[in-house]
């Protein structure tokens, strides 16, 4: 017997007509449901007690289910009963992005809930994706920081992304209410380093992206491979520090970093003894944005590295007055004193043999050692710099820690001058190229 | 028992509770796991559908069928004719009448889709059940969704306790 498609029939045609349920079934599908659903709501109550449909679904398909809704809203139904509180543990995709204003309500939430979620969890299950936005503060931010750096450390987490927002809008912000937050994010970094370190992505344009005001402003520890640091609106901004270990050997640009904020003066860069993360450009490109540049400070050169590269930002900021470079491979913090990084020179060439810069007054230099790397740079700064007035050289710095950590380290001679003959003779080397100028020479080990 | 009837290949299912419906080949084929057992050459004859009851099954066929002609590749000649958004707009009516079942129903369906791997109707099935989540109290999710409390009294406390903000 052939059958019109999707029309059923009963195989055993006795069994049927005595049953009065498959008559039913012989209705039409609409008609069938309508009925359904009149008994359904017709007995209210037998339909709220009735079996647990929902929980009895398997694992795997209410997480299909849960997985649709934000994490705080599969969180509250997982609540619903007790077989499905696990459930949130397994979340492959842990989303919790409420408006501001869901935000200051609950307080705390955020925080609580990611805690719950990460730290019971089965390392087996990989978190494709985890996205948080919070508040700028401290406590929860701490609380938030240590769960995703220990899921980070134990557990396989695709993309991890946050959304940090200062607790006030940033138009009533004053800039000492920008100081604060901008402290309060440095030491949630710093505090939080695991997280940050695994950190996909992270959102804080809210505080970068229009700031009018801003003057001053310090990443320290900035991861800069997961977060290009894109300066926008900020037409105030005369003092920049950026501290970058550069572990992933990214090679950055000043004069795309600076692009937006041709106003700084005074710039800072830290090379936290590992490699140079700054490429030599020509002066053509860099000088628009070094235009306003009167301070400069390289901290944590590495000792291995030549400095000579470090001419290039001379040669693109003419009103440059001072320049400090700080030679040390200062490690304590680390593991061990090796480099994490393959540290090589520097390339660079002089753009001109001819030289010359009419503002630099003062040229300091920490961890001065008396061999042609240094005495040939500082030569070449003082030929090339017509009005210096002072050059500072100074010993390698110390730190107890460091000694404390690697006593070989201390070992190592330094070849700072000591005696009165050997700082004349140098004297004399670094002036030798240059007739007119004679600055005073200071070593002040 | 695969027939022929009008050119076109049928496939004969049968659910446990001994229906068997006959549908076009193309019209299985949404399911992913009927596709497999096709083209594993496991389908000569009628194919048991086990754990989906007759009322169920129908329900399945007529989704598919339904469905079969967008993204069906046998069934491309249908959709030609139309507009493909005014096509995607019609099923998108047509399914929003399809799922007005009660919750038994769609459980079950959500368990049809997921072992018969359709995955149109999973997302349909799963969407719905979860739409009645956010802005509605704890105790309302529950009833919508028909689950229940297996919290002893002071169980049910501690939960009340820890969650608050869940309870608000």
């Amino acid at each position: 017997m052939k059958l019109n498609r999707g029309r059923r029939r009963s195989r055993d045609s006795k069994k049927s007509a005595g049953n009065g349920e498959a008559r039913l079934s012989e209705l039409p599908n609409h008609v069938l449901v309508n009925i359904l659903e009149t008994v359904e709501t017709q007995s209210t109550k037998a339909a709220t007690n009735a079996e647990d449909r929902l929980s009895e679904l398997p694992n795997d398909l209410l997480l299909n289910i849960l997985e649709r809704v934000s994490t705080l809203d599969a969180v509250r139904t997982c609540i619903l009963s007790k077989k499905m509180q696990k459930l949130p543990t397994m979340l492959s995709q842990i989303v919790i992005d409420l408006s501001p204003c869901d935000l200051v309500q609950m307080d705390g939430v955020v925080a609580d809930v990611t805690d719950k979620i990460l730290s019971t969890r089965s390392p087996q299950i990989t978190v494709r994706k985890l996205k948080l936005k919070f508040f700028l503060v401290p406590s929860r931010c701490l609380s938030i920081g240590k769960s995703v750096g220990l899921a980070m450390a134990t557990q396989k987490l695709d993309a991890a992304e946050f959304e940090i927002m200062p607790l006030m809008d940033n138009r009533c912000c004053t800039d000492a209410h920008r100081l604060l937050f901008g402290q309060q994010f440095n030491d949630f970094v710093r505090d939080c380093q695991d997280a940050f370190a695994g950190l996909t992505r992270l959102d804080l344009r809210v505080v970068l992206d229009c700031l009018p005001k801003l003057q001053r402003m310090t990443y320290n520890h900035w991861p800069c491979d997961e977060n290009p640091l894109v300066l926008g609106f900020v037409p105030q901004l005369w003092k920049l520090s950026l501290a970058n270990a550069n572990l992933s050997g990214k090679i950055l640009n000043l004069s795309k970093l600076l692009a937006n904020a041709p106003t700084v003066s005074d710039l800072y860069l830290d090379f936290v003894s590992e490699k140079i993360w700054v490429q030599p450009e020509c002066p053509k490109v860099l000088a628009p944005v070094l235009a306003k540049l009167r301070f400069l400070n390289l901290d944590q050169h590495p000792e291995e590295c030549d400095i000579s590269w470090t001419m290039f930002v001379l040669e693109a900021a003419p009103h440059v007055e001072e320049l400090c470079i700080t030679v040390w491979d200062h490690k304590c913090r680390m593991e061990s004193q090796k480099s994490l990084s393959e540290i090589s020179d520097v390339k660079w060439e002089p753009s001109d043999p001819r030289f010359k810069h009419k503002n630099l007054a003062r040229l300091i230099i920490y961890g001065f050692q008396s061999d042609d790397n240094f005495t040939g740079y500082v030569g070449r700064v003082i030929q090339a710099a017509v009005n210096i007035r002072e050059v500072s050289l100074h010993d390698r710095k110390g730190c107890e820690f460091c000694a404390e950590k690697f006593p070989h380290m201390e070992v190592r001679p330094s070849s700072y001058p000591r005696i009165t003959e050997e700082v004349e003779l140098l004297r004399k080397k670094m002036t030798a190229a240059s007739a007119s100028t004679s600055p005073d020479i200071l070593f002040r080990s | 028992m695969a027939t022929r009837e009008a050119g076109k290949k049928m496939i004969m299912l049968k659910s446990p509770d001994g229906m068997e419906f006959e549908v076009e080949e193309a019209v299985a084929m949404e399911s992913q796991t009927i596709r497999k057992m096709i083209e594993d050459d496991c389908a000569d004859t009628a194919i048991l559908i086990p754990n989906i009851n007759s009322k169920i099954l129908s329900r399945v066929i007529e989704y598919c069928n339904k469905h079969v002609p967008t993204t069906g590749a046998t069934g491309a000649a249908a959709s030609d004719t139309v507009a493909p958004a005014a096509l995607a707009e019609d099923l998108k009516i047509w399914d929003a009448e399809f799922i007005k079942v009660n919750r038994a129903t769609r459980f079950d369906l959500i368990q049809a889709a997921s072992y018969l791997n359709i995955k149109g109707l999973l997302d349909l099935t799963s969407q719905t059940t979860i739409d009645t989540i956010s802005d509605n109290s704890l105790e309302e999710i529950r009833s919508f969704l028909s689950t229940k409390n297996d919290y002893l009294p002071e169980e049910e406390q501690t939960i009340r306790r820890e969650n608050q903000w869940a309870f608000q």
